[in-house]
């Protein structure tokens, strides 16, 4: 099978049982606003750090239902492009459901400043480090991908290249988090701000631009502009980095997060991240615009000589794909 | 596209059955988890409050609940043995257990109400937190697991109409069977209710 | 790949599950009268825990299904049970 299914895999594991908490966490919000049943109400009796451990039991696998496909997106992506076989397969497949598991237990670390006890505090610092562990990983399995592959820097490739790097950032900024001396200083500041931005922008959101370049072809039948979809990838990259480092730096230096107003020590930053906002926006322009104008050349079926399944079927691919069932290879990067 | 096999994936049906039971676990796992922080915080309290609840009309309908379970696993046997007959008994015989199960609760919700003692109220507003957070869980949980043991009984229903049809037979019976499995769920939370909010010491 | 094999079970063993479910019922009711206070909980739970186990294993059939469902099942509840824990690490030592 080939990663992104697995990667999809782990993820449906998570939302199976991490959704029903949210859902009863918010059933029981409306049986405090409607029924006076005070679960989280101190002056009902209950404990609104309660309410917090119920949301970020959920809400934590929830960010890793976020990055796991986009890991998927871009393990496929990345063979492809350097024309050899991913490097470590059972690796990435095995960490992929690690970061599932062990993502349930991490949830704490949202609240380590809410008053939970010692005990809990460092418990859960020691998880999240663990936690770390299955995506640097997969890190370093991409990069060892690309070591002496034949790389073909197309729009999707910038895109793959673009995550690990950005994607790298906000992660080892999470052990800055996870640290809980350090998560003291950053908590609700910009740092956190900045942080999740890193990877759910430029991991998420990089990961799925990346993914249409790779398999609009397949989809619309058609070729885009390699060159206008690479300058926008540069207005696109530019831009997020100006947008969120920045804010990595005042939120160290205090700045707190869901303020719309700053002290005068921070607007030159402040200042920066907004120009950086507008070139993003630019380059999400031409990215869209690139992609809208249908006057490509008609695709053919393997535009870009992938191994996986799709790239046997025409672009975009008949009704019922396959009239027999395909042969399956044992490998599905088989590229040597 | 000329011919659309029906495809038909037993296993598969059960499977998805087994994972909707797993989202259920959680979904009732998170009350659980309220009531067991609640229970530590406010022990004395939870006990006297327990001592409301009427011990003996918990323990009827647990075992109503569990004949109901054991009806409906046999009810499976019977569709195999090709016994319609027994089939419609036991499976009857479980919608019966159901509603017995919800006339209990109709008297023990109603008395609660009748004496005011429901969220809400301003007697519930007066009384200790421990208290209030109880009977709040009390309700919460009993209620939560009435709403799935109604949808249980429908989907039996609903098998009880097609084993009458045949629609249901010894080669195709997956749909009662997820519905015994969805029984066993409502059943099963009840075998964890039951102590912790009745038996409360 | 999973093959499922036709296995009727018969009705006397279903009867034996039920009295042995109602035998630890009425040890769940009787329990709290030996006033051990900590443990009755505790207790509760395991008993509650052991009509549970019968109830999956017998009459949801997971005895008789294929060795994936049942470690899907103990792996659910592992999970569920270790973010109870870790919930408790908390509010224990508060």
């Amino acid at each position: 099978m080939p990663l992104l299914p697995w990667a999809v895999y782990a993820t449906a594991w998570i939302q199976v049982l991490a959704t029903p908490v949210i859902g009863i966490t918010l059933l029981m919000i409306i049986a405090e606003r409607v029924f006076h049943i005070g679960f989280f109400d101190p002056a009902l009796g209950g404990d609104p750090v309660l309410y917090q451990h119920l949301f970020w039991i959920y809400s934590h696998p929830a960010v890793y239902i976020m990055i796991l496909p986009a890991m998927g997106v871009i393990t496929e992506i990345i063979p492809t492009f350097c024309q050899k076989r991913i490097f470590g397969y059972k690796a990435i497949a095995i960490s992929s459901l690690a970061i599932a598991g062990v993502g349930y237990f991490v949830w704490g670390h949202h609240m380590f400043t809410s008053g939970m006890s010692k005990e809990a505090i460092w418990t859960f610092s020691l998880l999240t480090f663990l936690v770390a562990v299955p995506s640097a990983i997969k890190v370093f399995n991409w990069v060892a991908t690309m070591y002496k592959g034949s790389i073909d820097l197309k729009p999707p490739l910038l895109y793959a290249i673009a995550f690990i790097f950005l994607f790298s950032i906000g992660g080892l900024t999470g052990l800055v988090q996870g640290a809980l001396a350090t998560d003291i200083q950053v908590h609700d500041t910009s740092f956190i701000v900045a942080h999740f931005h890193y990877i759910i922008f430029g991991g998420v959101g990089f990961a799925f631009l990346g993914g249409i370049h790779y398999w609009y072809p397949k989809m619309f039948g058609r070729m885009y502009n390699f060159r206008v979809a690479n300058i926008a990838w540069c207005f696109l990259f530019i831009g997020f980095n100006l947008l969120y480092f920045p804010q990595f730096i005042i939120g160290v230096e205090g700045m707190p997060r869901r303020y719309f107003d700053y002290l005068p020590q921070f607007t030159t930053a402040q200042q920066v991240s907004t120009i950086g906002g507008y070139i993003l926006g630019i380059g999400f322009i031409i990215l869209i615009v690139n992609l809208f104008r249908k006057n490509g050349a008609k695709a053919t079926a393997n535009p870009w000589g992938g191994k996986t399944l799709e790239w046997r079927l025409a672009s975009p691919p008949p009704l019922e794909n396959f009239a027999t069932p395909p042969s399956v290879p044992d490998n599905p990067y088989d590229y040597e | 596209m000329d011919h659309l096999e029906l495809q038909r994936d037993d296993i598969g049906a059960k499977l998805g059955m087994w994972i909707f039971i797993f989202t259920e676990i959680l979904l009732f796992g998170g009350l659980f988890l309220v009531y067991a922080v609640m229970r530590h915080r406010y022990m004395a309290d939870f006990h006297l409050a327990s001592l409301q609840l009427n011990t003996f009309i918990g323990a009827l309908n647990t075992i109503v609940l569990l004949i109901s379970s054991m009806t409906v696993a046999m009810s499976i046997s019977a569709v195999q043995k090709k016994d319609k007959r027994m089939a419609t008994i036991l499976l009857s015989i479980t919608l019966l257990c159901a509603v017995i199960f919800l006339v209990d609760k109709y008297f023990e919700w109603g008395h609660k109400i009748s004496i005011s003692l429901y969220p809400g109220t301003d007697l519930m507003q007066s009384l200790k937190h421990g208290y209030i957070l109880f009977f709040s869980l009390y309700f919460f949980m009993t209620g939560l697991h009435m709403l799935h043991l109604i949808i249980g009984a429908v989907i039996l229903i609903v098998a009880l109409v097609k084993i009458r049809m045949g629609l249901i037979n010894d080669e195709h019976y997956v749909l009662l069977e997820n519905g015994g499995l969805y029984w066993h769920l409502v059943d099963l939370i009840w075998i964890f209710l039951f102590p912790l909010l009745y038996l409360v010491t | 790949m999973i093959s499922e094999e036709k296995h009727i079970t018969e009705y006397s063993l279903y009867g034996k599950v039920l009295i042995g479910l109602l035998v630890l019922t009425a040890l769940t009711i009787l329990f709290p009268w030996l006033n051990l206070t900590g443990f009755t909980a505790l207790i509760a739970l395991i008993l509650a825990s052991t009509k549970a186990g019968i109830v999956m294993t017998y009459f949801m059939h997971l005895k008789m299904e294929y060795i994936l469902l049942k470690i899907l099942v103990i792996m659910v509840l592992l999970i569920y049970i270790s973010v109870i824990l870790l919930t408790f690490s908390d509010y224990i030592f508060r």
